[in-house]
């Protein structure tokens, strides 16, 4: 007779084989696809945007080009994902409830009061210069969702609602949002196309200074607003579904 | 440059951050603004299909970057039949969904949340690079999560966990496919890798078409990938349910047939999927159908009657791709008419089961005896939409029915539609003559109070079923509508030629 635990741990046993062949073939096959490509298309084609982007986009660095000016439309349509995902959650889970006011020790509060300022520069940076250095809206954005998760669990929901009300986060989330797909008019009313860059005249500066890539900074912006604001409004509606529905093991 | 091929993705997006905006500051505007969102997006569309179908292919290059650098945008003939589908799904779906003061936080989201599914759907049908498509696909799944999964719904949750694993295989497959594509070609712009597909080895480019076959498998309900769709309609309700089957699906066979016609150049490369693409429609409809007779919940057989009805497209499909040449073309234009005409049969009947499950305040079929005599206008709705799907002559369910028939070459799949038709036949004048019974129950239970609005409603799904039983008659006008749409899958000089040439910078 067969226990339970060994059939669980056969099933898996053989889920875990089959993962593992279905990845190794995921990656001969991939090997190969390199393979062919080495033989078949020409270098020129190797590298597209290396050579290109400095001169075109005024961006030293070239994943910020890609990002924001070359494929931005994709970058536009992945914050959307963002800002779905975000309403998705409110949907499930209903209005913020009672949140919880549970803090973390006295000592860790003082400290992270001192702190708190000083870790904000960080994010601020990294969306700044995310023309010139690795960084760039998304990544500062989701630090500075992180520092409004830290408020709250810090210093607790009660606090956290009274420093940055939801209300707040949900209109700059929708204004970076409406911000966002506005400025790629520019490019239309300027004759080129939407969300053109250079080509809708906007200025490409010294490339490896502040204010360089055109519109990529302002850009970056946006998507860093849009994706903190976004980012924390989903911890407070997990933060307050959790307080609404377990009140029995609270009492 | 006519920027028509952007602002049907960009105006909805905008819209629903506009509606979201609204509905934070001004409540009560919410439905206004949806409605112009919607009215708005639906004249672009119409706008954009229009131009697609009587001038040569529109191209745009997003940021004025040219393939393989940018992402190139496309409305032919063959997407602005799609085009013209989600013209009339948004504005339907925004008139069918004005509410009295429903203030959950799921009715507050969703009317953002249709808006945003529209774009994605919109961006799926322009899109002319895989990775966008990808990218639209991935929000469209996000967007519909939302609108299954409504709270204080029993089984919802777990319907829309189901249908996130599902999406979420789906989304790995698709992602996996455009990875091999991208690695083997260089690119992710459909022309140029439309340009290397013949060149590719047989077992990259069969890998491929797989994981592309099985991902959008997945999202129409090839059967065995149907799982997750009857269970997800069920709990989304009758109004989610008909922009999800209607619309959403629809979408996703525009994907496949053009990620299978045109980047992978199936018919040329690899003519032998079509033969299992026939065996799986032939499936799907026999499945269908015989799970729809045997369903005892009204939302779930419709559901079924989706999954066959997708075996009748790919018939077509199938069809179109086994003969290739100039012949092709009468066999998608038939794929392509049915898939109208079930949009149109589809959506009437969900949205005027809607009515009918709303007075009972259940969706079991047996519960609704007598209902018909409550909402007259909604069972005439439904009776009309029943006649077109089981495919009555003349109405257009009939007519596209047989042109798929005539489109094929063998006996079987025609043996197999006229089954199908039969078996549809008994599950629909079975739930007719339970709902016309002459003994209702002494009193229904009392209404819900959230109504829609039943009136404007009711108008809705009535037109919608007429505009269904109207096309059988104005088959020669439909016609020529259908075979300049098929010519741009089928024919793609007037996309690969101005792609290749370049515009812009």
């Amino acid at each position: 007779m067969e226990s339970p635990v060994i059939r669980v741990f056969l099933t898996r046993l053989t889920a875990g084989f089959l993962c593992l062949l279905l990845s190794l073939g995921f990656v001969v096959l991939l090997l190969d696809a390199g393979r062919h490509r080495a033989q078949t298309i020409p270098t020129q084609m190797e590298e597209p945007y290396t050579a290109r982007s400095v001169a075109e986009t005024g961006s030293i660095n070239v994943v910020t080009a890609i990002l924001m000016d070359y494929r931005a439309f994709d970058t536009l349509g992945e914050a959307t994902v963002i800002f779905a995902s975000v309403a998705v959650a409110a949907a499930i889970l209903g209005k913020p409830g009672s949140p919880s006011n549970r803090t973390m020790g006295l000592l860790s509060r003082r400290q992270l009061s001192a702190l708190l300022p000083l870790f904000f520069i960080f994010p601020l940076f990294v969306i700044f210069h995310g023309h010139l250095s690795p960084g760039g809206g998304f990544q500062g954005g989701v630090s500075l969702a992180v520092l409004v998760i830290l408020i709250h669990v810090a210093f607790g929901d009660r606090f956290g609602e009274e420093v940055i009300p939801h209300r707040i986060l949900a209109l700059s989330e929708y204004g970076a949002a409406i911000g966002l797909v506005g400025i790629g008019f520019v490019g239309i009313f300027q004759g080129s196309a939407y969300l053109a860059n250079v080509a809708a005249g906007f200025p490409r500066g010294t490339a490896g200074t502040l204010a360089s890539g055109g519109v990529i900074p302002l850009l970056n912006l946006l998507v860093g607003m849009k994706v903190a604001a976004g980012l924390s409004s989903i911890y407070v509606h997990l933060a307050g579904h959790e307080a609404e529905n377990v009140p029995e093991k609270r009492r | 440059m006519n920027h028509l091929p952007v602002l049907v993705v960009v105006i909805p997006v905008a819209g629903a951050f506009l509606i979201s905006l609204v509905d934070t500051v001004r409540p009560a505007f919410k439905s206004t603004a949806a409605l112009l969102v919607a009215t708005a997006h639906s004249t672009t569309l119409v706008a954009a299909a229009y131009r697609g179908m009587t001038g040569p292919a529109l191209l745009y290059s997003v940021g004025e970057w040219i393939a393989p650098v940018g992402i190139s945008l496309m409305v032919d003939s063959f997407s602005a039949f799609f085009l013209l589908l989600l013209a009339i799904g948004h504005l339907a779906s925004a008139l069918v969904r004005i509410e009295s003061g429903d203030r959950s936080e799921w009715a507050r989201k969703s009317a953002a949340l249709i808006a945003l599914f529209f774009a994605a759907l919109s961006g799926i049908t322009v899109t002319a690079d895989l990775f966008n498509l990808f990218i639209f696909v991935e929000l469209a799944t996000v967007c519909s999560i939302g609108l299954i999964a409504r709270k204080r719904h029993p089984g919802s949750a777990v319907a829309g966990f189901v249908a996130l694993m599902a999406a979420t295989i789906s989304g790995a497959l698709l992602l996996f496919a455009v990875l091999v594509l991208y690695v083997a070609t260089g690119t992710v712009a459909m022309p140029l890798v439309a340009q290397a597909a013949p060149d590719l080895p047989a077992h990259l480019h069969g890998m491929a078409t797989a994981a592309i076959i099985v991902s959008f498998g997945i999202k129409i309900g090839l059967v065995p990938m149907h799982f997750w769709q009857p269970r997800t309609y069920h709990a989304a309700g009758t109004t989610v349910a008909a922009i999800l089957s209607a619309f959403g699906l629809k979408i996703h066979v525009y994907a496949l047939l053009r990620l299978l016609w045109f980047p992978l150049q199936a018919p040329v490369v690899l003519p032998g999927v079509y033969s299992i693409l026939l065996v799986m429609g032939m499936v799907n409809i026999l499945t269908g159908h015989s799970m729809a007779m045997i369903e005892r919940n009204l939302v779930r057989m419709l559901a079924f009657s989706s999954i066959a009805h997708v075996g009748y497209i790919l018939l077509g499909v199938a069809a179109a791709g086994r003969i290739g040449g100039s012949a092709a073309v009468y066999a998608v234009a038939a794929a392509l008419f049915h898939t109208g005409m079930h949009t149109l049969m589809k959506s009437a009947l969900f949205w005027s089961g809607h009515r009918l499950i709303h007075l009972s305040r259940s969706s079991r079929i047996m519960d609704l005896g007598g209902i018909a005599w409550r909402a007259p206008g909604s069972i005439i709705a439904f009776s009309l939409a029943a006649l077109a799907i089981i495919g009555i002559p003349p109405t257009g369910g009939f007519a596209s029915k047989w042109f798929v028939a005539m489109a094929q070459q063998a006996l079987l799949p025609v043996l197999v539609i006229g089954a199908g038709t039969v078996i549809s036949l008994v599950y629909y004048g079975r739930f007719f003559l339970i709902a016309t019974r002459r003994d209702p129950p002494d009193s229904f239970p009392a209404p819900h109070p959230l109504s829609l609005r039943p009136r404007l409603q009711t108008a809705v799904v009535l037109a919608l079923a007429v505009a269904a039983v109207m096309a059988g008659t104005r088959d020669v006008q439909v016609r020529s509508l259908l075979l300049r749409a098929a010519e741009g899958l089928v024919d793609q000089a007037d996309f690969v030629g101005p792609a290749l040439i370049g515009r812009g910078r």
